[in-house]
């Protein structure tokens, strides 16, 4: 089991974090906390010495800027990026087969340690290249991953892609957590599900979360 | 039309612009509230204050005017002067990153980095002359006569002439610049952009940005049929300039609560 780097996530997956050799998918709108999650991934990888890569499709900068935002520092100790600006490789979004040999040749030098790679740009590559290829792009990239002790976790942006899409792209990861905003009379309440993940039973419950300096409280909502 | 009933409209528009800024305000601070990502956060901050900003200049003129120049000329300040366009700049340079991001090629928008640049350090100089003018010359804000200001001041000094002309042209041309680039950027990124959410945000902030010049349109009209500038504001002549203040209140209201979409509470929890 891969930590979320956040302990009542943790504790809602049966206190051990996500599955090995899982893809785990987080949807969610804009600026809801989804990259959060992902640095909080990345920053638990980073503390058990496991290799952390993060593909992004933004200047490495700009993330580690939002990153200090969490009481995260990369400057010091900091993941592999693969990033458009600024990191190891450079990312080109619109090269998805660049993209896909990089990552392996990535992870096959790394193959002795155990991976956690974060991936932000899945709805930008949606954006720009037919679903389908997006899908058999991840299909094989998911299938090569596996062979190694890694674990995914890409973000997904609710509101950008056609439902079909968004069901497809679900049906492709062993866990889904949906993060919405919900509308309570004149109050705004962040919800959280775990639509599904591999090894627990459906979970048809919602929880509230809110982010802090020092990670992510989930509780049980109750109206 | 009765004598009371100008008076009695007028408030009631008043009430109604007031709470409808108010409401707007408070669904971008509520919304900012819960958001985590830095940049949404500074977007729903900006639209909430841009709301309030945009109350206080409505209303500000209910504030009452006094035989004190001073007093007067403070006030008027409030309603007219360069910070609700420093607000709006402000606004629009917290905005177009977010709107950059919505690109996923993460083209520049008119080479931001630079233009801001440029655009802060004039309205820095500006206003800092514009604080000038309602310091030392309140007479100014009293007569809202550029004119008579500018021959008054000249008789005293040629620099302070030169203050007051600054400030009588600095109002429009900031204004009509903010404006410009900012529609400018929005019809760029509307183009742009995949983001659904945010294209939907931005619909609504182009409506609000399109009352703008439809309340200076309002005002010129009122002042073409004969409605002086301080009839206006306790009378029914205000009525018609407050329905398009409302109407941007709503527009700066639908675009935050766009920011981030809402749904419906789920079922109660079935375990």
């Amino acid at each position: 089991m891969a930590t979320t780097g956040l302990s009542s996530l943790d504790h809602l997956l049966g206190s051990n974090g996500y599955p090995d050799k899982s893809a785990i998918m987080v949807v969610g709108p804009p600026g809801i906390g989804k990259e959060a999650m992902g640095y909080w991934f990345t920053q638990s990888g980073l503390e058990q010495k496991d290799f952390c890569l993060n593909v992004t499709r933004l200047p490495t900068r700009e993330v580690i800027q939002d990153v200090k935002a969490f009481g995260i520092d990369f400057t010091r100790r900091g993941p592999f990026w693969f990033s458009s600006e600024g990191g190891q490789l450079k990312f080109d979004i619109n090269d998805l087969s660049g993209l896909s040999i990089n990552m392996k040749e990535i992870l096959k030098k790394n193959s002795d340690r155990r991976i956690r790679v974060v991936i932000d740009a899945i709805s930008s590559l949606l954006i720009l290249n037919p679903p389908e290829t997006v899908y058999k792009f991840l299909t094989q990239l998911f299938t090569a991953v596996k062979q190694y002790d890694a674990v995914i976790f890409a973000t997904l942006e609710e509101g950008m892609h056609p439902s079909n899409v968004l069901v497809a792209m679900e049906q492709l990861f062993d866990g889904v957590i949906e993060l919405r905003l919900y509308e309570d009379g004149l109050r705004v309440i962040p919800l959280l599900r775990i639509r599904k993940m591999r090894g627990l039973p459906p979970q048809p419950g919602f929880y509230n979360f809110s982010f802090s300096g020092s990670g992510m409280e989930v509780t049980t909502f109750a109206r | 039309m009765p004598d009371n009933l100008g008076p009695a409209l007028a408030a009631l528009s008043y009430i109604a612009t007031a709470a409808v800024f108010t409401y707007g305000a408070y669904w971008a601070f509520a919304i900012r509230r819960v958001l985590v990502g830095h940049i949404y956060r500074k977007q729903a901050l900006w639209l909430g204050a841009l709301s309030i900003a945009a109350l206080i200049a409505s209303d500000a003129v209910l504030l009452p005017l006094s035989n004190n120049p001073s007093i007067t000329a403070i006030v008027r300040f409030l309603a007219y002067g360069p910070w609700p366009i420093l607000v709006a700049f402000e606004f629009l340079d917290s905005t177009i990153p977010v709107l950059r991001r919505s690109d996923p090629l993460l083209r520049s928008i008119l080479h931001w980095e630079w233009l801001r640049m440029m655009i802060w350090c004039v309205l820095v100089f500006t206003t800092i002359f514009a604080v000038y003018a309602t310091i030392y010359l309140p007479t100014c804000f009293t007569t809202a006569n550029t004119p008579a200001c500018i021959s008054a001041a000249t008789g005293n000094s040629v620099w302070l002439g030169a203050v007051v002309g600054f400030w009588g042209g600095y109002y429009w041309v900031d204004a009509s610049f903010v404006l410009i680039l900012g529609v400018a950027g929005l019809l760029i990124v509307a183009t742009r952009s995949s983001d659904r959410v945010l294209r939907h945000s931005l619909k609504w902030l182009g409506v609000g940005l399109l009352c703008v010049p439809c309340l200076v349109l309002v005002s010129v009209v009122e002042g073409i049929i004969g409605n002086s500038y301080y009839d206006m504001i306790y009378s029914y002549g205000i009525v018609p300039w407050n329905a398009v203040a409302i109407l941007l209140g709503y527009a700066l209201y639908r675009s935050a609560r766009s920011l981030a979409p809402l749904n419906r509470l789920p079922p109660i929890d079935p375990r």
